[in-house]
């Protein structure tokens, strides 16, 4: 007869997910990251809150031009169907963020902040990099600052912040094609 | 990158979960009303907060948003006064309160003997009335802070 085990126990028996053992798993599918112009590590796993309960969060940046051979949601899907195979014997969920070299040099909102500046890269073809340092170059020529709220990374206003105060982060066109 | 259209999108944002609330509640969908009661009121949080930083990816935004408030009281109490800031700290605690009901209101719940219940068997018409008035209030407090904050932006320039 089976032995069977509890769903607690099985938990508890599950692997521990460390960033090295996801980067090694990413760098093991090899030629199928081809299309990615880099990959990522972002979320939870680089922060001290995580836990049994958390998922394992990528990055993942695309050329313009790839990029825009499907729609945006088609390519997290892509992503996925790649990524999560690959660490499905962690036992957690994966969400895929996908940005495409241009929206990045945009950036098109807050989070692109977070994502330049805490993002541990595993794959890159050698742009993005220097692209998130343009970015946080940006965010403190606008005047803003990086802090810790809790454990969390937080990029605002510089204090005293004055009501109605306006940012605009922008990275200067270097001409190069995304 | 710029704040107060960040502000604005989130308010944009906000604004579309109090209508498909207004909507489902009318359509006596009570878990719909609440979910979308609770999404309204999460990113009514996060406009006001985005006027200053980026959001937490997190349901409960509401230790940020009493940081900021903490932080900037000296700055805001002047320029909105009294009642505006007690309707933002009542954000912050609504915002608290309502958190846990996104979850409950897509997967349900669990009796203490383990039965499992079902969203639509766990949530009353009552609770979606009380999570569409804890909408419209969060939506009016963040909408009437963000054109605060964009027109004193405007002032300055």
């Amino acid at each position: 007869m089976e032995a069977r085990i509890s769903p607690a126990k099985a938990k508890r028996q599950r692997e521990e997910c460390t960033l090295e053992k996801v980067r090694a798993d990413i760098l093991a599918l090899g030629p199928a990251l081809e299309k990615a112009e880099a990959v990522g590590i972002i979320g939870s796993l680089l922060r001290e809150d995580f836990n049994e309960h958390s998922d394992i969060d990528l990055l993942i940046v695309m050329d313009d031009e790839t990029f825009g051979q499907r729609r945006g949601v088609d390519w997290v899907g892509y992503w996925y169907d790649l990524f999560y195979p690959a660490l499905a014997h962690f036992q957690r969920d994966v969400n895929c963020i996908v940005y495409s070299m241009g929206g990045l040099k945009k950036v098109n909102n807050w989070y692109v902040l977070v994502v330049a500046s805490d993002a541990v890269l595993v794959h890159d073809k050698g742009r993005v990099a220097p692209l998130f340092q343009r970015i946080i170059d940006a965010a403190h020529r606008a005047g803003l600052v990086k802090r810790k709220r809790g454990v969390h990374t937080v990029w605002g206003l510089a204090p005293p912040v004055k009501f109605g105060q306006r940012v605009k982060v922008e990275v200067e066109d270097d001409g190069e094609p995304c | 990158m710029e704040n107060h259209v960040e502000a604005q999108v989130r308010l944009r944002d906000a604004e579309n979960e109090l209508r498909t609330a207004r909507t489902l509640f009318a359509a006596q969908s009570w878990p719909g009303a609440v979910l979308h009661g609770q999404l309204c009121v999460e990113q009514s949080a996060k406009a006001v907060i985005a006027c200053f930083e980026n959001p937490q990816h997190d349901h409960d935004p509401s230790r940020e948003l009493f940081g900021l408030l903490s932080e900037n009281v000296t700055e805001m109490t002047p320029r909105l006064g009294e009642e505006m800031m007690t309707h933002l700290r009542r954000l912050g605690i609504e915002t608290n309160r309502i958190a846990r009901w996104h979850g409950i209101a897509t997967y349900g719940d669990q009796l203490p003997d383990g039965t499992r219940l079902a969203a639509v068997d766990l949530i009353s018409e009552a609770d979606a009335r009380w999570a569409l008035a804890l909408a419209e209030r969060s939506f009016a407090t963040a909408r009437d802070f963000v054109e605060a904050w964009r027109k004193a932006g405007e002032g300055e320039r």
